[in-house]
């Protein structure tokens, strides 16, 4: 009898302190688990973000670089066309800063000026000048500006995914706990404002 | 247990409607929608408009690709329009979709041909994935365009037909050439093997249909009866049709999926290639 009731005593007495031990354990293991979790999971949304922002850098950077092949090989035979030349230089100029600056809306607005004045040039081109489109010097490389405009085009659809997916990580309970304690932040994205995909005019009458 | 029996002729409508409506998701040409033939997943003729020759050269050449070590793919699509999208957004579209992996997941050497008929324009798109467009670059893909423009731009169904098996060689002789293969457009004991494929495909997917009706039946008819002590035997029986509706589930998978003539590799492209 005592010896039992010695047992349960001490079942007892060793119980209170289980049981905290174990809620202690729990907590941590539920905050410290979910911490580490939500926290991998901002990670690596990250992670997309940055690599598809790669891709689509070297996309523009690869339009910028072709830019002047096409203008130089038919710069020559489009002496009047000045204007057209004139804002596709300026645009590139733009972009170039932009792509120093780092700053995405920037960089969107300055990419779709480019984008704009260098589908200009292949309008006019298909319009005015028959000779230099069946050149096939002329067309290679009106072709490799549209896949290099395509390219950005995909690049900047995956990058704004991959930019959705990151924000909502941050904003949405709870990982936006983990976010705001990781000090991150959502980013802005890949758009342009209105005026600039706006193409500038080119009059075909003078 | 009894509230679950409740769902299980919901589970079976669930599943039985889900197969109807996946095939029927099949047959629309929205680019968020369309996915590759199930039975050849390079090579979706929706337009239908392709020659056996040309499905032959596609097919072949895709049973010799998944021969050589780095696999490569050429996969060609026709659809009637691009719903009013540039062919290259359209493709765009396709890609975001994840259905179009063209090419293996760690080379990206697969190129996707696409044509779309819209309205007697025909405009014909060569889109290389991140591999492929190293060595078939976009000037390439315009040359070989521009090469085959009459037969492409024609009316005539034959004359599209031959520009599109020479733009496919065209491709595929860029690709061979770089990854040094010799035998230009496959192996001969292909023909039997396919059609022994499409054979079991079908049958597949009708039994699968089949096994789902019959095991709702079934359900049906041992739910209603069954006196007390042959609860045992009940529940085996239900434990048999389980299996048999998960097993329709995946016929029904099969139909979308394209497990026999081969899937794509899991490629990706960076929206290279050009179109005319």
């Amino acid at each position: 009898m005592e010896n039992e009731r010695k047992f349960v005593n001490n079942k007892k007495g060793l119980g209170t302190g289980w049981i905290v031990t174990i809620i202690i354990a729990l907590l941590l293991l539920i905050f410290g688990g979910g911490y580490i979790h939500y926290s991998n999971s901002l990670n690596s949304a990250k992670q997309d973000y940055e690599q598809q922002q790669g891709d689509l850098q070297s996309a523009l950077q690869r339009r910028s670089d072709l830019v002047p092949n096409l203008v130089n090989s038919v710069k020559g035979s489009m002496g009047q066309e000045k204007k057209v030349f004139g804002q596709i230089a300026q645009a590139r100029k733009e972009y170039n800063t932009a792509a120093k600056s780092g700053n995405t809306k920037d960089q969107a607005n300055a990419s779709a000026q480019l984008s704009a004045t260098t589908a200009n040039l292949i309008n006019v081109i298909n319009e005015r000048y028959p000779k230099l489109t069946s050149n096939d010097n002329v067309r290679r490389l009106m072709d490799q500006l549209e896949g290099s405009e395509n390219r950005i085009n995909l690049a900047r659809r995956k990058y704004n995914d991959a930019i959705k997916i990151y924000n909502n990580k941050v904003v949405r309970f709870p990982s936006s706990m983990v976010a705001n304690m990781k000090n991150m932040k959502t980013k802005s994205y890949f758009k342009a404002d209105e005026n600039a995909q706006k193409a500038p005019k080119v009059d075909f009458d003078n | 247990m009894k509230r679950k029996c409740k769902f299980i002729p919901l589970i079976f409508l669930v599943m039985v409607c889900g197969i109807f409506l996946g095939n029927n998701g099949v047959h629309a040409e929205d680019p968020q929608k369309l996915r590759p033939d199930p039975q050849h997943a390079v090579l979706t003729d929706k337009a239908g408009i392709l020659t056996q020759k040309t499905q032959d050269l596609v097919l072949k050449q895709e049973d010799y690709y998944q021969s050589t070590k780095p696999k490569p793919q050429v996969a060609l699509v026709t659809i009637k329009s691009s719903q009013g999208e540039e062919l290259n957004d359209y493709i765009n579209d396709m890609y975001l979709t994840k259905k179009w992996d063209v090419g293996d997941a760690k080379r990206d050497n697969g190129v996707l041909i696409v044509f779309a008929k819209n309205n007697g324009k025909n405009n014909v798109f060569i889109s290389t994935g991140e591999g492929a467009e190293t060595y078939l670059t976009d000037g390439q893909t315009s040359d070989i365009l521009h090469d085959n423009k009459t037969l492409l731009k024609s009316q005539d169904q034959a004359e599209i037909n031959r520009g599109l098996q020479q733009t496919f060689k065209a491709v595929v002789k860029v690709i061979n050439a770089h990854y040094k293969l010799k035998d230009q457009f496959g192996s001969k004991d292909y023909r039997e093997k396919q059609d022994q494929d499409n054979d079991s495909d079908d049958k597949y997917s009708f039994a699968a249909v089949a096994i789902i009706v019959i095991g709702f039946f079934i359900y049906l008819i041992t739910g209603s009866g069954g006196g007390p002590g042959s609860g045992g035997r009940r529940r085996a029986r239900r434990r048999g049709m389980y299996i048999g509706g998960f097993g329709g589930g995946f016929g029904g998978g099969s139909s979308s999926g394209g497990f026999g003539g081969g899937g794509f590799g899991g490629g990706s492209s960076g929206g290279g290639g050009s179109g005319i």
